[in-house]
């Protein structure tokens, strides 16, 4: 009867043998050790992530299997050499001493499914899912931030040539009408694709320079039309259109510090999730390496949702561009961890090189 | 000012649909002066339809369709097409509706402009 022990890596579970030994021939088992206990025509099972590997005693000595399960050597009774058990070809990073540290697996047959960890692998996407948002929100915040200072700026320099003389009044105020709609479409192109969506669904009018000049001769002067103001009353009109090219609505600037600290939460959550995955890893430098793969894959989905918007959504459609937004995120994370299922070897060896490195 | 009628010709504007117009300023995405509130509640005055009947407006009618414009960088500021959002009511009236309370509906669609409404209100009440 021989023992095999090993562990699990810290991303997915993997099953890494050490070396197998006769009954006995050690120290007492603890109680944290993975312990399979084979006679030695008995075919062995593993589930490893959600591949199995079955094999006979034999499939785990050829060294072509090698790159997944790293066999010691065989010992027989009474020929134990000395020496610390489990020892594996490369050097895996041990932080507190123990040799061989691997959760005790689940009271049931032997073969029966890993305990793939669906929960944990949701919790990723979701994260990823945040982590887009995050984006949304501290883009939206931004560019409003622009919008509201160009505007603005803008209106503030035209309104300064018109005084000075530099530009006529009535020029000045078509000026400036127009600069804002300019203004407007650049800001919405700046902004989430969710924000341009939600912005584009709602149709707007555009004025013409004589419907907003008898609107604002109404406004300030009124019961009188334009054709009846003096030339003083005309300048105020012309001058009120290029004030109001830079106005806009302060109670949504006042909505900045809320997208910025929903953007930010949303950060936080998703480094929360990160830092939690790192700290319970046994090998904390790949379960990283995963994090960055996982994150990078949902923003890459994310961003990639975002540009097809208008392609799948038309213009216009904000539910719809929502809801592709999360999908995409979601569906690149998931397209992530199917990624460093299949790489998980390389990335263990990155990840040893790495910490042998740093 | 007329819009194109179901038939394609030019009808002239009902007081609902002179109000849902006036009401529909409330969502731009500019500031709104001493003087533009006494042109709006002018307007509204015009539309000849009673505080409650406006209230529907506001609360039921025109916030639903609009109140996205003040949830984006850059929204609308000089006004929306009175075709399309006479067609968004009508249209949203026919749609089935999320069981939600009306309160919690009311309070999520007008809370952007609720303080410029109320204003607009005491300008009414006051005659």
């Amino acid at each position: 009867m021989y023992h095999a022990e090993g562990h699990r890596s810290a991303a997915r579970g993997a099953f890494r043998v050490g070396r197998f030994r006769p009954a006995g021939a050690a120290a007492a088992p603890r109680s944290h050790e993975h312990r399979a206990v084979p006679s030695p025509s008995t075919t062995l099972h593993y589930r490893i992530g959600v591949s199995e590997v079955a094999g006979s005693r034999r499939a785990f000595l050829p060294p072509d299997r090698g790159s997944r399960f790293e066999v010691g050597s065989w010992t027989v009774a009474a020929s134990y050499v000395p020496g610390p058990w489990c020892e594996e070809g490369t050097s895996t990073p041990i932080e507190d001493g123990t040799m061989c540290l691997a959760p005790s697996p689940l009271p049931g047959p032997v073969g029966s499914a890993a305990s793939y960890d669906y929960a944990r692998a949701a919790l990723d996407d979701f994260a990823a899912s945040a982590r887009n948002f995050a984006d949304v929100f501290i883009k939206d915040a931004r560019a409003r931030e622009n919008y509201v200072r160009k505007i603005d700026e803008m209106a503030k320099k035209v309104l300064g040539d018109v005084r000075a003389g530099r530009e006529s009044a009535e020029a000045g105020a078509e000026f400036a009408h127009r600069m804002r709609d300019a203004i407007m479409e650049e800001t919405r192109r700046q902004s989430s694709s969710i924000g341009r969506a939600s912005a584009e669904s709602l149709k707007r009018t555009s004025k013409t320079l004589a419907q907003l000049i008898e609107e604002k001769a109404s406004k300030l002067f009124p019961g009188r039309t334009f054709a009846t103001l003096a030339k003083s009353e005309r300048q105020a009109v012309f001058e009120e259109i290029i004030e109001g090219a830079g106005r806009s609505r302060p109670s949504v600037t006042a909505l900045i510090p809320r997208w910025r600290l929903l953007g930010r939460g949303c950060l936080l959550f998703t480094a929360g999730i990160a830092v939690y995955n790192i700290w319970t890893a046994r090998n904390k430098i790949e379960a990283g390496l995963n994090e960055l793969i996982v994150f990078g894959g949902g923003a890459a989905g994310g961003a990639l949702a975002g540009a097809a918007t208008g392609l799948v959504c038309g213009p216009g459609a904000p539910f719809c561009s929502t809801a592709l937004f999360v999908v995409g995120g979601i569906m690149g994370a998931l397209a992530a961890q199917a990624g460093a299922a299949i790489y998980e070897d390389e990335i263990h060896e990155f990840a040893t090189w790495f910490g042998e490195f740093w | 000012m007329t819009a194109p009628g179901p038939s394609g010709s030019l009808t002239p504007p009902t007081g609902r649909q002179l109000a849902r117009l006036a009401v529909s300023e409330l969502f731009l995405d500019t500031e709104l002066d001493e003087a533009d509130f006494l042109r709006l509640r002018d307007a509204l005055r015009a539309s000849h339809l009673s505080l409650q009947e406006l209230d529907e407006v506001y609360y039921d009618e025109v916030a639903p369709v609009l109140y996205q414009n003040l949830r984006t960088p850059a929204g609308a500021w000089e006004g929306f097409d009175r075709a399309w959002l006479e067609e968004r009511i009508n249209h949203r009236a026919s749609e089935r509706r999320l069981p939600f309370p009306a309160a919690w509906r009311r309070y999520y669609f007008s809370r952007s402009t609720i303080g410029d409404w109320q204003r607009l209100r005491k300008l009414l009440a006051a005659g």
